[in-house]
């Protein structure tokens, strides 16, 4: 199924806006052996204006993608690049906050990177957007994360997303037991709530200390008005449903993460209408919450009439694992299409951008990628990676240490450093 | 010589060399899987429709097109019919830490790294490996026959590793590898030095680190030394019966490991990420006279892969793994195919207990990756990362590895292209014994598996 792809020539640095474009000519993969008739895809200022078999090109530039595979752009569930740039490497990490002072409120997309090096390597595999999150330092809440466009950083109207975790995480950080944190969790939700119904009275001490610093009690007042979802990252299926349970009375916008044993108790998340993220990959009982987990756990949410998307959850290999993951879950019973709708619609909903990202729909933003076979093969590449109608040069440094040492020939003319 | 006068004071009490492996292979009927797609990481080294008949848990005839009817009338025969799948040799982790770092991952179950001590030569991973690690079935799942465990990379010198076979035990000894040599791990770069430079103590710094290989290998041939002088002396002593033997040297566990390596006997496995790194090792390996069989976690291989390929050393490379700390950051996905073009040694190995499970894929990225950039590489080099090449760092090529006549009915029955990421396993061979049965659920339970209410797979 691999395609030559002849792309047009296209450059780079002339602004596409001005003009409409149209790509023709691409097809919908549908799961092995299934495709979609060719179709064009117009676009407009950044958005998808037609999407159809019959389009008309008019005075549009034209851009044939000979038959390519056209998918939206993928979203990562969970990644901390932008915040991190390299591991174990103290001051080039953003991402957790070890202090004290805060901790629903820290917000580390404050400090995005959207210069980052790594972006263009993230980009080159075709994905566009990030959730990217923070990890737990000294509070089970690890603080706020939101929706990233790589090449542009924090979406501004996507909306912050408070995390919280249970399970082990939270275990080490509530003195050592699960009820702890839970307790603690709830207990925060409580202060929020009785600061937000007397926010003048408490600054202007006119009610009890709170143990929470403002910015950690505007976090959680949000959450309670459901401005910012609670996505919480819990394991074990008897503490999914406890927690569950607990959180009906606030009435929140809930996300559940990690989830490993969520098939376990899918009743209780469906009738919720609770999305669920989880790390397709990583299926090892690797801890008494984790025992159930199972490698086909994102067919049987899907059956359950759950919106599944997936996170890399790794700083090994971050989003480059993402097609992979969808893949593997295929190779489990996922149905195709679900499995990259878990990559880019129902992220796109879940973090709250989903009127915007997320598919190739008229009034979304035209940011697509084309492929040279199956998305998720692991043979297949991105050939062309469009963002908002603009073709995105996706060069890396990556690229340049293989063009370098592409041929070793010691060289007293022109050495390593000067090629 | 020296191995020699030390088995003597163990072959004096006991019948069978202590730690040596107990595992027999099961007796198993004749089986011929046919119609089947052959990688064989041999010559040829891909048949299209191709059957392999293998018996007493060794292959006996590999060939393409139907069975030769003297093979197909054997009594008992079983026959497996090899439609749409693709048949590879057992798939070899030439680095893992199962059963040291087992599931669950409680500190209790923590037995990789012995970080008390830069140089800890004394210990062998065996001696931490927990056989009812639930991620051995995982692995076997994944077509994992064969993988060396090796201690952790905390220290310079950090002890032997171990080569298993993924079969089931009561204990190690009915797991280990007969007939493989043990390996010896080495580490360079930052966790050394930033483990025990953050205890101010040496090494903090790669040159502290490079000293201490030094001052190890320095210690162990004079070592070596002490021991040939009092062989010198028997030998003198049993000519001239006036003359005694001088005093026998106290043995030392740490010693005999690294004269082990000086020796041959013990193949090195050094986790070094760094060209320059690597670069520097090779000249230490020069200095003491012994051969780096593998670089492990040789992210920048490609950038000295004509050093490497004259070294005669492998790269046990990830795919795609980089920036997770800085010696990593120079991390390429061509990595591997840029080693296989200059005719180096390339090797994808896991590291992880997830990605034991899936080399295949692993394999498959570092293939494509090679391709997109134009290089001549395809399944048949794939193949071999994972399975020949691992086989040969490990010292065991001559028995496993690939399928060709006389080696072990070591295979992976896939249900399609093993480098597709929708292929799994059907079946899993260990010596001709069928250890893995995806459709019929045939699979080994470890004991801590039993009686969870959540356990699902």
């Amino acid at each position: 199924m691999k395609r030559q792809f002849l792309a047009v020539l296209l450059c780079l640095a002339v602004n596409t806006q001005a003009q409409d474009l149209v790509v023709t000519n691409a097809k919908v993969f549908r799961g092995p052996g299934s495709e979609s008739a060719p179709l064009s895809v117009r676009v407009s200022e950044g958005l998808i204006v037609e999407v159809g078999e019959m389009v008309d090109v008019g005075d549009a530039r034209v851009l044939s993608a000979e038959g390519a595979y056209i998918t939206p752009g993928l979203i990562d569930s969970g990644s901390s690049l932008g915040i991190e740039e390299v591991g174990m490497s103290t001051s080039a990490d953003d991402h957790v906050y070890d202090g004290t002072e805060m901790s629903a409120g820290f917000d580390p997309l404050l400090a995005y990177n959207r210069n980052s090096s790594l972006i263009p390597s993230l980009l080159s595999e075709g994905v566009t957007h990030l959730q990217v999150r923070p990890e737990p330092g000294e509070d089970i809440f690890a603080g706020q994360g939101g929706l990233v466009r790589l090449d542009e950083g924090l979406l501004i109207d996507s909306p912050r997303v408070v995390y919280a975790h249970l399970g082990e995480t939270g275990w080490k950080r509530a003195g050592k037991s699960r009820a702890a944190a839970m307790q603690k969790l709830l207990g925060n939700l409580d202060e929020a709530e009785l600061y937000a119904a007397n926010r003048k009275a408490y600054l202007n001490n006119r009610l009890r200390q709170l143990s929470l610093s403002l910015s950690d009690l505007d976090a959680l007042a949000d959450v309670l008005l459901r401005k910012k979802k609670l996505a919480v990252y819990v394991d074990r299926a008897a503490e999914i449903e406890a927690v569950l349970e607990a959180l009906d009375t606030y009435n929140l916008d809930v996300v559940l993460l990690g989830a490993r044993e969520a098939w376990m108790v899918s009743g209780a998340i469906s009738e919720r209408s609770i999305p669920v993220v989880i790390n397709v990959m990583d299926n090892r009982p690797s801890s008494f919450d984790r025992l159930g987990v199972r490698l086909d756990q994102a067919r049987i949410l899907h059956e359950a009439g759950i919106t599944v998307a997936f996170m890399s959850e790794s700083i090994y290999q971050e989003s480059r694992m993402l097609t992979q993951s969808a893949g593997v879950a295929v190779a489990y019973g996922l149905p195709w299409q679900a499995a990259m709708d878990a990559i880019t619609l129902n992220p796109a909903v879940i973090w709250g951008l989903g009127d915007r990202l997320g598919s190739l729909e008229e009034g979304k933003d035209a940011t697509f990628i084309l492929w040279d076979g199956d998305p998720f093969e692991l043979t297949s590449k991105a050939t062309h990676v469009v963002i908002k109608g603009e073709f995105i040069n996706v060069d890396n440094r990556q690229h340049m240490l293989r063009d370098r040492y592409r041929t070793l020939v010691e060289d007293s003319v022109q050495p390593y450093s000067y090629r | 010589m020296f191995r020699l006068i030390l088995l003597s004071f163990w072959v004096a009490s006991v019948s069978a060399a202590p730690y040596e492996s107990s595992y027999e292979s099961p007796a198993s009927v004749p089986v011929v899987i046919h119609n089947v797609t052959i990688l064989t990481s041999s010559e040829p080294a891909r048949i299209d429709q191709g059957y392999v008949y293998f018996n007493n848990g060794q292959i006996v005839a590999v060939g393409e097109g139907d069975v030769p009817e003297e093979l197909s009338q054997t009594v008992d025969l079983k026959v497996i019919d090899g439609e749409g799948a693709w048949l590879t040799p057992g798939i070899i982790d030439v680095h893992s830490h199962l059963g040291n770092y087992p599931s669950p991952a409680y500190p209790s179950h923590s037995d990789g790294n012995e970080a008390t001590s830069p140089v800890t030569a004394e210990v062998w991973t065996e001696h931490s490996v927990w056989p009812q690690d639930p991620q051995f079935p995982l692995a076997l799942a994944g077509g994992v026959t064969a993988l060396q465990i090796l201690p952790g990379s905390a220290n310079l010198i950090g002890g032997r590793g171990v080569t298993l076979k993924n079969v089931p035990g009561r204990s190690v000894m009915d797991m280990k590898y007969p007939g493989a040599p043990h390996g010896m791990k080495m580490a360079c770069g930052e966790n050394p030095k930033r483990v025990y430079g953050g205890r101010t103590q040496s090494p903090a710094t790669r040159m502290g680190n490079v000293a201490g290989y030094r001052q190890a290998w320095a210690d162990a041939e004079a070592y070596q030394r002490s021991w040939l002088e009092y062989e010198e002396s028997l030998v003198v002593a049993e000519k001239d019966g006036e003359k005694k033997p001088i005093t026998r040297p106290k043995r030392d566990l740490k010693m005999e490991t690294l004269v082990g390596v000086l020796e041959g006997e013990i193949l090195v496995h050094n986790h070094c990420y760094r060209a320059d790194e690597m670069a520097v090792m090779i000249e230490i390996s020069k200095e003491f006279g012994y051969h780096i069989s593998t670089f492990h976690h040789a992210v920048e291989a490609y950038k000295i892969a004509d050093l490497l390929r004259d070294n005669g050393t492998c790269s046990a490379i990830w795919a795609d793994w980089w920036r997770f700390k800085m010696e990593s950051f120079d991390g390429i996905k061509e990595n591997g195919a840029l080693l296989e073009q200059a005719g180096a040694c390339t090797i994808i190995h896991s590291d992880s207990p997830q990605g034991i499970q899936r080399l295949n894929q692993e394999a498959a990225k570092a293939m494509a990756a090679g391709q997109k950039m134009g290089l001549e590489i395809d399944e048949t080099d794939a193949i071999r990362w994972i399975t020949h090449n691992a086989a040969k760092a490990l010292g065991i090529s001559d028995m496993t590895g690939a399928i060709e006549s006389g080696k072990a009915a070591d295979l992976v029955l896939w249900d399609g292209n093993p480098f597709s990421v929708y292929s799994k396993t059907k079946q899993v061979f260990v010596d001709g014994a069928l250890r893995y049965d995806r459709e019929n659920g045939l699979r080994p339970v470890t004991d801590f598996e039993l009686g969870h209410r959540s356990a699902a797979r």
